[in-house]
């Protein structure tokens, strides 16, 4: 009992990240982060390339 | 016997894997017109982050960058942490840790190909690499985080400091296409490019020397997706059958030992370690039933245990 108690279950741990950066992912596209993310990218990042 | 036999498999599985990683880079940068016009891609695959370093300022990508989208949300004025590219990375790390590293990110393919110019390579004393591995953690934290939130202007904004300051592959796959292409760039350049010229220059040296210098010691992407290699679904198992006979980490040329560590934050999935193993004792796998800390990272913990 106290052996099993101290294995890991990973499968759990996997699932609830899973779970939390589906959320994460969603609560950021809600919050419109997706079209920060585009914005930087369409335009040529001049701080990107050391011109900035 | 048995053993060279699968020695000699060793080209096939680094062809393999090298096709397949020129073909990463060849998708993600897949608007090759743009190489020749000085523009880059507008569209609205940019919606959505790569799952390797590559800069979408290069002339062809077709996606975002995840570091770079991760600073330029981190530092915008209307957000101080992003979300979204925090969770499509960590999504990306649970599935498959650092494979991506390994058999697509075009930066990594491209420090392979310099290593295989034929001059004498460097292998790190284990002391040395222990620690160095640490830098792209310190790199993560303070020009990724730490510089884009805390330094703000009045307006709310900051620079990407990772990509301004250090990132040789902005240089190398958005940079210099550019400015060869663009002429308007050209006149812009100043010191900041010539630093960063000089990091890709020390960058292209040390890959020659040493394999995936840049991935070993400096890649954020590399040390995020590092942090997952331990619960990532798709992880490598060493089973009891294993003779530790270290052939795996001798082959191995991230300097880990597949068969004490097997799901290092250093392994980048490459498969060679399996290719040489003489009793097939370290596989690939996607999920298991067990639902344990894989065999040997327990038999490790209790060697030390013991000791």
């Amino acid at each position: 009992m106290h052996k099993n108690s101290k294995k890991l279950n990973i499968n759990n741990i996997r699932f609830i990240l899973l779970v939390l950066v589906v959320f994460s992912i969603i609560y950021g596209i809600l919050r419109g982060e997706i079209q920060i993310v585009l914005r930087n990218a369409i335009n040529i990042c001049l701080d990107c390339i050391g011109i900035g | 016997m048995k053993t060279n036999r699968q020695n000699d498999n060793l080209p096939k599985q680094r062809k393999k894997r090298m096709l397949i990683q020129a073909m990463g880079a060849l998708i993600f940068n897949g608007d090759w017109k743009n190489f020749i016009n000085g523009n880059i891609y507008q569209g609205n695959l940019k919606n959505i982050c790569v799952p390797v370093l590559n800069c979408y300022s290069c002339p062809g990508a077709l996606g975002a960058c995840p570091i770079g989208s991760l600073q330029a949300v981190n530092n915008s004025y209307e957000f101080n942490l992003a979300f979204y590219v925090i969770g499509l990375i960590a999504l990306f790390g649970i599935t498959m840790g650092r494979w991506f590293c390994g058999w697509l990110c075009p930066f990594g393919w491209i420090q392979e190909l310099l290593y295989k110019i034929p001059l004498k390579k460097i292998r790190i004393k284990p002391t040395i690499h222990k620690k160095a591995i640490w830098l792209k953690y310190v790199l993560l934290i303070v020009f990724v985080f730490t510089i884009p939130i805390f330094t703000q202007d009045p307006y709310g904004m900051s620079s990407p400091a990772f990509c301004k300051w250090i990132c040789p592959a902005g240089t190398l796959e958005a940079g210099y296409p550019l400015i060869l292409s663009n002429p308007a760039l050209r006149q812009a350049i100043g010191h900041i490019f010539n630093w960063k010229t000089i990091l890709l220059v020390i960058t292209i040296f040390f890959s020659i020397k040493i394999f995936r210098f840049f991935c070993k010691y400096a890649c954020p992407l590399g040390a995020i997706y590092g942090m997952f290699n331990k619960i990532s679904f798709y992880h490598m198992k060493c089973s009891s059958t294993c003779i530790k006979c270290e052939r795996c980490s001798k082959v191995c040329k991230m300097q880990i030992e597949p068969y004490k560590t097997p799901n290092s934050a250093e392994c980048i999935r490459c498969g060679e370690c399996i290719e040489v193993c003489p009793v097939k004792a370290l596989k690939f796998s996607f999920f298991h039933k067990n639902s344990t800390l894989p065999e040997t990272e327990i038999d490790a913990h209790k060697d030390n245990k013991q000791e």
